[in-house]
């Protein structure tokens, strides 16, 4: 209803040279207006597959798409390709987990931005060139005159991350996907930008869906949280909630591996095993060779999603049989 | 005993061609005077800013990059006398950017027997090694026969240490090595980094935005700001007792799963100033809560804080005057 973005059931499959690869099997997820919506999991469960989809971003010969992202209600994925194509910088902005993607080698960062002020707001030369030297200095580009004509490959790994979070926030998408887009920034410059990521959103409403690896940014800036496991949403809820009781066993053993500043000992906890790569249907729970508290319907049987709590969902036999 | 690596006084200046008729290039000083030495089997974090200079501090040190200034030793030895062979083989570097470290075009199987054959070990030891690397980063096997854009972000960066360690180093410059893992396989592979520091003496310079990060693994660290090292101390030293107030207001920054935490944070006002010009007086004065009168005018030199700690602030320097007397 007041969703802006709904993906129902998506799945993907990438034809691997090893065999068909099951990356995506039915995620949910739906952000509203507005929002701040954090996506986490273990590494290669899926997530910057999910963000692809949804810009339109995959390869077609290789990969096979089924499932609905409804935007503003119509389906992406029903729609022909130059209306994607569309929507792709203008509605929807992406920072892609790679900080060079989509930076121009060639040019320098002050003009790439700039370019995308005349593109979107059909500003004047000289317009666009005031909008963008100050977009440089909200990102902590300074001294702006100097960060302006560097090309990327003179910036700081951290520098060329603002360079595209400013880009992408600058032609005012009304939904921002950001691939990890602060992993390359200190504390203090990344809560800069998250203040700065915010501040937009509270503005104009532009829903963020933050993908990230850091608990700490979302607790911060978060309002709701999806957790995602070997191509799945296991967990969705109240990020407050969410953290402070975990349902499923994935949630519980990766918050319990988060280091802390507190935390004296020298070996750093981590959740023993790997996910398997799927090459076929998964047919019972991904988690189930790792899991503590597995049940014997865990291997057979495929968890549903269902209700834990307020807005609380979980995906997980152990955590509705509780 | 001598350190594997120590530098002292390194420095390092781009030019920056100016882009306006009638006016000279100007120097950015990405590095200056980084004194520092690092132990055998030991690890050294580099914590700080982003553009301080952490990530040009690590390419000078494997020799990636020559210093405009300054002097580097490998163990002992100036490395400007060592042969490029023999101190590549002995370093390794793990880029901040995976994505930028392999050729987009070549299958992760050639880009690992390359730098191999590059290293002359010979092809069935390297795919051993290799193969035993990837199981422990928790790798499927299939991920070698990808192109590196068929793979995630932190698979390929899992790669990339692999392709660093296969080599086996003396020395190896970390920069980021965990930034885009979930914190489960980030402590998988950080045990791996201080099980091989263990077992092979392995030293590693440790670039990372993550206090706790550098807390858990790290036996010192430094911190730098605006290029210089501003503080370094033993981690277990510098995290009980920060002295500079950079280091302070970092530590406060780091974002806290307690919403309750959230009041205690030091805010800093305005940016890093230009490293084209670095004024006057301490670095950090513009944009330091504690600053005084001594701070816009002179710069502060690193000093003992306390034994092994040193510091480059005049709240520093002053305290020891005040308590020496
Ligand atoms: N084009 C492709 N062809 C084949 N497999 C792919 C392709 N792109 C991604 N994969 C695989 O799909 C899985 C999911 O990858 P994805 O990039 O979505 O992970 P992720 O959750 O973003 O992980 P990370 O946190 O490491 O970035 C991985 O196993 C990856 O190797
Ligand atoms: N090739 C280059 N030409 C000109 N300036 C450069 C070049 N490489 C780096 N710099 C400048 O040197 C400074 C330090 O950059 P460096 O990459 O070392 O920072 P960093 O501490 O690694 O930052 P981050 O945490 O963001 O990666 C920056 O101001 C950057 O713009
Ligand atoms: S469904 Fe079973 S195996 Fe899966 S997470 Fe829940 S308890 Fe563990
Ligand atoms: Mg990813
Ligand atoms: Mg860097």
């Amino acid at each position: 209803m007041g969703d802006l973005l709904d993906i129902r059931n998506l799945a993907v499959d990438f034809m691997a040279h090893e065999g068909i690869m099951y990356a995506l099997c039915g995620v949910d997820l739906t952000i509203g207006k507005g929002e701040i919506h954090g996506l986490v999991g273990e590494s290669s469960c899926g997530k910057s597959t999910a963000a692809k989809a949804i810009l339109g971003l995959h390869n077609k010969k290789r990969t096979r798409i089924k499932g609905e992202i409804l935007f503003e209600g119509s389906d992406i994925l029903a729609m022909p390709p130059r209306e994607v194509a569309k929507l792709r910088g203008s509605a929807i902005s992406i920072i892609f987990q790679d900080p060079m993607a989509s930076l121009n080698p060639l040019m320098g960062i002050g003009s790439q931005i700039a370019e995308m002020y005349r593109l979107h707001e059909n500003a004047s030369k000289r317009l666009a060139r005031e909008k963008a030297a100050a977009m440089l200095e909200k990102v902590g580009l300074t001294p702006s005159e100097l960060r302006y004509k560097q090309y990327p490959f003179e910036l700081s790994g951290g520098m060329q991350q603002r360079a595209m979070i400013a880009m992408a926030i600058s032609c005012s998408p009304k939904l921002l996907i950001a691939d990890e887009p602060t992993t390359a920034l200190d504390a203090t410059i990344q809560a800069q930008i998250l203040e700065l990521v915010k501040s937009v959103s509270d503005e104009m409403g532009m829903s963020v869906l933050l993908i990230t690896h850091n608990f700490g940014i979302i607790a911060e800036l978060c309002k709701r949280v999806s957790v995602m496991y070997a191509g799945r949403v296991v967990e969705t809820g109240d990020t407050q909630e969410l953290l402070a009781s975990p349902k499923h066993p994935y949630t519980i053993d990766l918050i319990a591996s988060i280091p802390r500043l507190e935390n004296s000992s020298e070996k750093l906890t981590s959740i023993a095993g790997s996910p398997k790569a799927l090459y076929e249907p998964p047919v019972g729970c991904q988690y189930y060779s790792r899991c503590s508290r597995r049940l014997d319907i865990c291997e057979k049987q495929y968890p549903e999603t269902r209700d834990v709590g307020a807005g609380h969902k979980a995906a997980c036999h152990w955590s509705h049989s509780a | 005993m001598i350190a594997l690596v120590s530098a002292q006084m390194l420095g390092k200046a781009y030019r920056i061609p100016s882009r306006k008729l009638g006016e000279g290039a100007k120097l950015l000083h990405a590095v200056s005077d980084v004194s520092l030495s690092i132990q055998r089997g030991s690890i050294f974090g580099i914590v700080g800013e982003s553009g301080s200079g952490k990530s040009t501090l690590g390419r000078l040190l494997i020799r990636l990059e020559k210093p405009t200034s300054g002097q580097l030793y490998f163990a002992g030895e100036d490395v400007t006398a060592i042969p490029r062979q023999r101190l590549s083989s002995q370093m390794q570097m793990i880029f901040q950017n995976p994505y930028g470290s392999f050729n987009p075009k070549q299958k992760i199987q050639n880009a690992l027997m390359e730098v191999a054959k590059v290293h002359k070990i010979p092809k069935a030891k390297a795919m051993d090694l290799a193969a035993t690397l990837i199981e422990e980063a928790r790798l499927p096997e299939s991920c070698t026969q990808r192109l590196p854009s068929e793979l995630s972000g932190g698979q390929l960066q899992r790669l990339a240490i692999v392709r660093a360690l296969m080599l086996n180093p003396e020395f190896l410059v970390a920069d980021e090595p965990v930034s885009s893992l979930d914190v489960s396989v980030q402590a998988q592979i950080l045990n791996l980094l201080l099980e091989l520091k263990h077992s092979h003496s392995l030293s590693v310079l440790f670039i990372s935005h993550e206090m706790p990060v550098v807390k858990a693994v790290c036996d010192e660290a430094a911190v730098m700001y605006l290029g210089s090292i501003v503080e370094m101390a033993s981690t277990s030293e510098l995290f009980s007792h920060p002295s500079h107030p950079y280091t302070k207001a970092l530590l406060s920054a780091v974002p806290s799963l307690d919403p309750k935490i959230k009041k205690e944070r030091i805010i800093l006002k305005g940016d890093m100033p230009s490293p084209l010009g670095i004024p006057q007086g301490c670095p950090f004065a513009p944009r330091c809560p504690q600053a005084f009168s001594l701070c816009k005018t002179h710069k502060p030199v690193l000093t003992e804080a306390a034994p092994n700690h040193m510091a480059s602030c005049h709240l520093v320097s002053t305290d020891k005057e005040v308590s020496k007397t």
